[in-house]
């Protein structure tokens, strides 16, 4: 039988509809696994002082300035909060600050998913989720290269990490591996999180179970996963994949993934096709970042020698 | 009509049940129960506001009885040899001072399933529903389903107006032109599973024409977390003086598996779980298949219809993340091909 505990609080600003709410919540809630059954419940929330919202609310504001008026947002979670875990044995506690945006173009049918999250708001990179918006606004279409170098940026690089990692079986050969954060580095059970390589391993191999919610069962996961690379690119590729139109998919030997791409400060939307293989032969460059994908996911900036890309949109 | 709810206060207790019914034997594998009171001020600055906190839950001090409990266990025990698994949602709800509950069950087998309200009429809607969870597996459609005529038996069109006039309307987009045979109404008080007396903000929900470009009347939310939103209660479509004939070769849909609007590009996509393709006297079933259409287009293909509105076996409604229970009446419809 395994038990665990969790309260929290948490303060979020949701803009959907065109209207913006405050929540602010306050949490607590037991599971138990016991053989094969699963049970969770509510508990009385404690008096967890609520993250500061004023922080929030400019952090928001500084992100509405910066999109602009003419910015076509579809949706928009602003979240920060607190938790405290305990099980039989640890409890240890963790805070996270959560960005979801979702930027639309009508004119083009294009929706663009940004997720980012820190372990505070301060962390996350307003300026870049301007830019990126400004680069939705302007795309054109590009010309087909159908081979080319191609960098794929750190949101790009870990979206494909998770995609990996939520197959729960990670082929030979394929540089995938489970890290650490210093913010975060206990697992669902309070297990610590170790560095671990999953090239070849199935889930029942993995060292560490990823819970998101007290009300999930804990399940085998992957932690701050990431593509490996210990060589430097040869350059900078012409092209660079900014950031996933949707979920990349692993089609048999093939990463396949949309994004927003930029060519000589032009954007464009491109359908990627990349051989598994070839993330083997990646260089990596620039500082790691970490994204709130599944249990956790570290992008850099990596190059691929040899990509399939068309041009759409 | 007001973009955020009123202010209100309420509180929810909601249990989630999974159990795996394996050849008759039922067993529970997941249990979660949960209750929470949820504060909403409309007129809090800078932006209306709420405030939820989580209650303890008991499991044996719940606001459910023993009737419940045997209405669902004869739903367990009227399902036949096979693997089943069920999903069991009770939900009570006290907005300023106003009560309801609701008590759903999804049956899923096969990737096909049906959503039941635990009631009195439970055991017979299964026992009526069960030869579409079981029908034979069938065929890769052998022409593109968007070029044949489609029949929407048993009230599965109202999964095609939850997506193509429902949802659009929630999100108030554009309105575009209808047969003028069809009405489409929100009909909070029409008895099936999305009833509501009193919504999620403590107000009486009003009667919607859909068609008409009005936005449901009633709020609603999944739990004490989330923010009540307008969506809809129990779609319920009618035709009067409609046209009406069955093409010689069309494919009758009997069970949909899901769909979605997209608004970014005004389109609806269906999953067809449970269909045959009918040539005169010969029906074949089909394996399942994906619709995609514009909004425009799911217009323009509505050739007719006919009789009452039929109940459609339920619908477990997940837009903008809060999974709401919607109750769907649809004529026996005929749609033109899909595509153009």
């Amino acid at each position: 039988m395994s038990n665990y505990e969790k309260e929290g609080a948490s303060v979020a600003i949701l803009s959907t509809r065109g209207v913006a709410t405050i929540s602010r919540i306050r949490e607590g809630g037991a599971a138990a696994a016991r053989s094969e059954r699963f049970q969770a419940r509510s508990l009385e929330a404690s008096d967890h002082p609520l993250p500061w919202e004023s922080e929030l609310q400019q952090c928001y504001q500084t992100l509405i300035e910066k999109l602009g008026p003419a910015a076509e947002i579809e949706r928009l979670l602003l979240q920060s909060g607190h938790a405290l875990h305990r099980t039989a044995d640890e409890s240890w506690s963790e805070t996270r600050a959560i960005l979801q945006l979702t930027l639309t173009s009508r004119s083009r049918g294009l929706r663009l998913p940004i997720l980012r999250g820190a372990a505070g708001l301060e962390e996350i990179d307003l300026t870049e989720i301007q830019s990126l918006q400004s680069l939705l606004a302007r795309v054109t279409a590009a010309a087909n290269d159908p081979l080319s170098e191609i960098a794929l940026r750190p949101p790009v690089s870990a979206a494909i990490a998770q995609a990996l990692a939520a197959r729960k079986w990670i082929p030979p050969g394929v540089p995938l591996r489970q890290s650490t954060h210093p913010s975060y580095p206990n697992d669902g059970d309070g297990r610590r999180v170790r560095d671990f390589g999953a090239d070849g391993t199935k889930a029942d191999l993995w060292p560490n179970r990823f819970r998101p919610s007290y009300r999930a069962p804990a399940q085998p996961a992957l932690f701050h996963v990431e593509i490996r690379s210990e060589r430097e690119p040869p350059g900078e590729p012409a092209i660079a994949a900014l950031e996933t139109l949707a979920q990349p998919r692993i089609i048999g030997e093939l990463v396949v993934l949309d994004a927003l791409c930029e060519r000589d400060g032009s954007s464009f939307l491109g359908s990627i096709e990349i051989p598994l293989p070839l993330l083997r032969g990646s260089g990596a460059a620039g500082k790691r970042r970490w994204f709130p994908y599944g249990a956790g996911c570290w992008g850099r900036t990596l190059v691929i020698p040899e990509a399939r890309i068309r041009s759409w949109g | 009509m007001s973009a955020a709810p009123p202010s209100h206060s309420f509180e929810i207790t909601r249990i989630e049940e999974r159990w795996m019914v394996e050849d008759r034997t039922p067993r529970l594998l997941e249990l979660r129960g949960e209750r929470g009171r949820s504060v909403f001020d409309d007129a809090a600055s800078p932006f209306p506001t709420l405030t939820a906190t989580s209650l303890p839950f008991q499991p044996r001090s719940t606001d459910f009885g023993t009737l419940e409990d045997l209405r669902f266990a004869a739903v367990l025990d009227a399902l036949p040899p096979g693997r089943f698994e069920v999903l069991r949602l009770r939900t009570r709800s006290a907005p300023s001072g106003a009560g309801q509950t609701s008590h759903l069950a999804t049956v899923k087998t096969h990737g096909r399933s049906v959503v039941l309200a635990i009631d009195e009429q439970a055991v017979a809607k299964l026992r009526r529903l069960t030869p579409l969870l079981l029908a034979e597996r069938g065929e890769r459609p052998p022409v593109n389903p968007h070029q044949l005529p489609i029949v929407w038996n048993g009230g599965s069109a109202a999964v095609l107006l939850h997506e193509a006039v429902a949802h659009p309307s929630e999100e108030r987009a554009v309105p575009i032109e209808w047969p003028s045979w069809l009405a489409v109404r929100d009909e909070p008080g029409h008895p099936g599973i999305g009833r509501m007396e009193t919504d999620d903000a403590g107000r009486t929900p009003r009667s919607r024409d859909l068609l008409a470009g009005q936005e449901p009347s009633a709020w609603r939310r999944e739990g004490f977390r989330n923010v009540p939103l307008r969506r809809l209660t129990n779609l319920v479509a009618t035709a009067a003086d409609a046209p009406f004939e069955i093409p010689a070769s069309h494919i009758d849909v009997l069970l949909l598996g899901g769909g979605r609007w997209d608004p970014i590009t005004d389109t609806v996509e269906l999953r067809v779980t449970v269909s045959t393709l009918v040539h005169g006297d010969e029906a074949r079933p089909l394996s399942p298949f994906t619709l995609h259409a514009s909004r425009e287009d799911v217009s323009r293909s509505l050739a007719g219809a006919t009789g009452l509105p039929l109940e459609y076996p339920g619908v477990l409604c997940r837009a903008e993340g809060q999974r709401l229970p919607v109750g769907s009446f649809a004529p026996l419809l005929v749609t033109a091909p899909l595509a153009r």
